[in-house]
């Protein structure tokens, strides 16, 4: 609940300053900040985000994508693409869950994605998987958002 | 990454103690942690499009980097052999035409995903002891290496470690193929998962017991290959694969009389055979092989039946057949472990009509059937080798080119393991027949000259040679002491040695008697007495206390008889018993018989008077009185025909003599009445008148014939004044 306090009052001190600048340009009303955290589970199974810059294969990241709109305005028809980087293997894993993969960058369609092998519609690797999108018909004023996928360092 | 590798170090110790293995071990099963000393970064950032106000706009994010430490690891190990976590799989044991597996794993104990080259090869790694490859001998390079990909302890896949090995292009299960380094040898793992990997030799058909091979395994990342740091780094991890014939070493050894003899009514041999699975550096139970004991021609079983046959120590019940005429013994073993024996016992009878040469012997064999691979059945007259049997293995000598033991040669020959020893018998029908009971006559004094000889045979009716180092004849010439004036002469005696055989050339020689025993062997008669041959014993006997008797005490009396015993007793293996002859000598000599016949005209022949030892009463004076001295020679007619009856002996220089005085005083000598005589073949000089005696006497020429009489007459008249 405190960390939760902490990042209410944030995204207030950020939404005051727009509002007092009022001039954002539209181009920037849309702020969006990624970090990665390395995702362990304990004994209990908890879980547990660690920021982290040096990982061993096999070490699972977490890449969240946080974004915030800056304007008084809505938007709408927010598309947020999230890459996994190559030597990455995404764990199926995306938050939330509504989101659609991509193996080629270009098309996506809901997962898990499928394609037809020898007649018969199999399930794509993982490891085939390059992004992830999310559509978002509107993110309000002033309001922000986090999506976030999962994979394993190669 | 000084620091990474150290830690990376102490992951692999630590991997090491949870499986068990020692530290001191790991360095040839495990390649520790190799880091590339770059260090991969991944970057990522993310992007958006968005409307506002029906305006399309885009976001980029900030750009978040991650830098990945990669680390390579792997374990690979030998799971047979004396551990299942070591370099080697050693002491193997195959036979010949079987196939060895040996058994590995791998495991990917780094953090990324490994393309391991699995290759096998012939070498027999330096670093890796086992045991020294025979010459020649080693095991295949490139062949086919099977795997099974599992999680790291044997676990099936997850489902999502089977989708990520799918997603490496990485079969779970399968074949390596292809030639040396060939990438259709290659295998990938994902970090954590291992590959159960395989590989067969098939051991050749001809190869023998104690032949050892050698063969690698190795794998090799590819990873660390390509790893580029400046540390020490391990990219290929070696297994060595040894194998070893192991067949049984059979030590045959088979027993029985070594001599038999065939004047036994039923002459038998009792065998006995003892098989030993001999230890060795190759040695294996033996099992489900066959003992075949073929008796030769001339031996039989008593009864024709199993209860001929008594087996121990768990061999099977045997089998009776007929090969080629000859009986036939086959017991079945089913299982002989290292070191310890089976035994067979059984009693033959001996044809003895078949063993009829001299030195008749008879080797009995016996053989070993085994397969190197399942049982032996039951076996032909003519055993097929690869398809009845494998391995045969007999006492026979030399090893005929049938045989095959499948073990060193060295093994089968003297000192070896499984040296194999036939058992021999020889034959033995001694007879020895000791004839000629001989008589003799003697002179109450022999001297030397007149000693007189005995000869006694010994005839050989057996088969083999007698009168031999090995098969020695020694006899005795004993006197019966009966008559101590007679005896035999103790001192070399002369043998004649008379061959079998037409126009047969007889050899005589002399024994020496050692404390009166003579012995005829291969130094007092070369060659001995063969079959047929006769030996002639000739000893002499002497009469008389003394070579020249003085007096009548010293010698023998005539009429006196005395025994000599001569006594044959062979020795050496099968000898008969002793047997004894008697000779006999007789004494015989002159005798001297004075008679008279009264002539009361004084006017009578001689030779027409009737003579009496006794007195003669009432002679008157003027009367005559006729003398008649008869020298007669006692012995008995010389023999040629039969030379071993007795056989008489002429005498020679005979005077036979009677003195004036034995008379003169009553009666006067007859003038011209004095005659001699003589008998059966004798003669004697004319009657001689002195002034002291009246005589005849012998010329030289003359001889008192055996029987012969010689007679001296004369006539005396009664003084009638005295």
């Amino acid at each position: 609940m405190k960390g939760s306090n902490f990042l209410r009052h944030t995204l207030f001190a950020i939404s005051a300053s727009v509002l007092l600048l009022g001039t954002a340009n539209a181009d920037d009303a849309l702020k969006m900040d990624l970090t990665a955290n390395k995702v362990i589970k304990n004994a209990e199974g908890k879980t547990t985000y660690l920021p982290v810059r040096n990982a061993p294969a096999g070490t699972v990241i977490q890449y969240k994508a946080t974004y915030s709109n800056t304007i008084n305005k809505d938007i709408q028809d927010l598309a947020v693409v999230l890459p996994i980087p190559a030597n990455m293997t995404f764990t199926g894993e995306a938050i939330p869950s509504t989101a659609q993969a991509s193996i080629d960058g270009k098309n996506y369609a809901d997962m898990p994605l499928m394609r037809k092998v020898d007649g018969k519609m199999v399930k794509i690797p993982f490891s085939e998987y390059r992004t992830l999108r999310w559509n978002i018909k509107l993110l309000p004023a002033q309001k922000s958002a986090a999506v976030a996928l999962n994979t394993t360092v190669n | 990454m000084k620091s990474n590798t150290f830690n990376y170090s102490l992951l692999a110790v630590g991997v090491a103690a949870v499986m068990g293995l020692s530290t001191g071990a790991m360095a040839s099963i495990t390649s520790g942690p190799t880091t590339n000393s770059t260090t991969p970064a991944i970057s990522n950032v993310a992007n958006a499009s968005y409307n506002v106000a029906g305006v399309t706009q885009t976001a980029t994010s900030n750009i978040v980097t991650v830098n990945v430490s990669e680390t390579a690891n792997f374990i690979l190990y030998a799971t047979n052999g004396n551990s299942s976590t070591d370099d080697k799989n050693e002491n193997i044991a195959t036979t010949p035409n079987a196939t060895a597996t040996f058994n590995h794993i791998l495991i990917n104990e780094g953090n990324v995903s490994d393309t391991y080259n699995i290759n096998t090869t012939a070498n027999n790694d330096a670093n890796i002891e086992t045991a020294t490859p025979t010459q020649g001998y080693a095991h295949p390079a490139n062949t086919d290496v099977a795997f099974v990909i599992r999680q790291k302890g044997g676990a099936v896949l997850t489902a999502d470690q089977a989708d990520a090995l799918q997603a490496l292009g990485q079969a779970q299960s399968g074949n390596l193929t292809g030639g040396a380094n060939a990438t259709t040898r290659n295998i990938k793992l994902l970090p954590g998962l291992q590959a159960a990997l395989s590989y067969t030799s098939l051991t050749p058909t001809g190869r023998t017991g104690g032949d050892i091979a050698v063969g690698t395994l190795t794998a090799t990342s590819s990873f660390i290959t390509t790893a580029t740091t400046t540390s020490t780094k391990v990219p290929t991890l070696v297994n060595e694969n040894q194998t070893i014939v192991r067949l049984p070493t059979f030590s045959i050894v088979k027993t029985g009389a070594s001599s038999v003899d065939l004047t036994a009514t039923t002459p038998q041999i009792a065998y006995t055979i003892t098989v030993t699975n001999a230890n060795t550096d190759y040695s294996a139970d033996a099992t489900d092989f066959v003992i075949r004991d073929v008796l030769p021609a001339g031996l039989s079983l008593p009864n024709n039946a199993t209860t001929d046959v008594t087996v121990s120590g768990g061999a099977g019940t045997p089998r009776i057949s007929t090969i080629s005429g000859r009986r036939a013994i086959d017991v079945p073993v089913a299982n002989l472990p290292v070191g310890e024996s089976r035994t067979i016992t059984f009693t033959v009878n001996v044809d003895k009509a078949q063993f009829t040469g001299a030195n008749s012997s008879v080797t009995n064999n016996v053989a070993v059937y085994d397969k190197f691979v399942g049982a032996v059945g039951t076996l032909s007259d003519t055993p097929t080798v690869g398809t009845d049997y494998d391995i045969l293995d007999n006492t026979l000598t030399p090893a005929p080119g049938s045989e095959t033991t499948r073990v060193p040669d060295a093994a089968d020959q003297a000192n070896g393991a499984g040296v194999d020893t036939a058992a021999t018998t020889t034959f033995t029908r001694r007879v020895v027949v000791l004839s000629n009971s001989t008589t003799r006559e003697i002179a109450p004094a022999s001297g030397t000259t007149g000693q007189v000889t005995h000869s006694t045979n010994i005839t050989n009716n057996g088969q083999d040679t007698e009168g031999t180092d090995a098969a020695p004849l020694t006899f005795t010439i004993a006197d019966d002491t009966a008559n101590t004036a007679v005896r035999p002469v103790v001192s070399p005696v002369s043998i004649t040695y008379t061959p079998p055989g037409a126009n047969p050339v007889p050899v005589t020689r002399t024994i020496t008697p050692v404390n009166g025993i003579y012995t005829i062997n291969t130094a007092s008669l070369p060659g001995g007495i063969a079959t047929g041959g006769v030996v002639a014993i000739n000893y002499k006997v002497s009469s008389g206390n003394v070579t020249t008797p003085a007096t009548v005490a010293d010698a023998a009396a005539v009429g006196s008889t005395e025994a000599t015993i001569v006594t044959l007793t062979p020795a050496g293996t099968g000898a008969p018993a002793a047997t004894s002859v008697t000779d006999r000598t007789n004494v015989r000599g002159l005798t001297l018989v004075k008679s008279q016949s009264l002539d009361a005209a004084c006017n009578a022949d001689a030779s027409a008077a009737t003579f009496v030892q006794t007195a003669i009463e009432n002679a008157k004076p003027d009367q005559c009185v006729i003398y008649r001295i008869q020298a007669t020679n006692t012995s008995s007619a010389i023999q040629t025909a039969n030379p071993a009856a007795a056989s008489g002996f002429n005498i020679t220089g005979l005077t036979i003599s009677d003195l004036l005085s034995n008379f003169s005083a009553g009666a006067t000598y007859v003038p011209n009445t004095a005659a001699s005589t003589a008998t059966n073949n004798s003669s004697i000089g004319a009657a001689a008148v002195s002034t002291s005696a009246i005589t005849a006497t012998m010329s030289s020429t003359d001889v008192l014939a055996p029987q012969g009489v010689a007679s001296l007459t004369f006539k005396v008249k009664i003084k009638n004044a005295r």
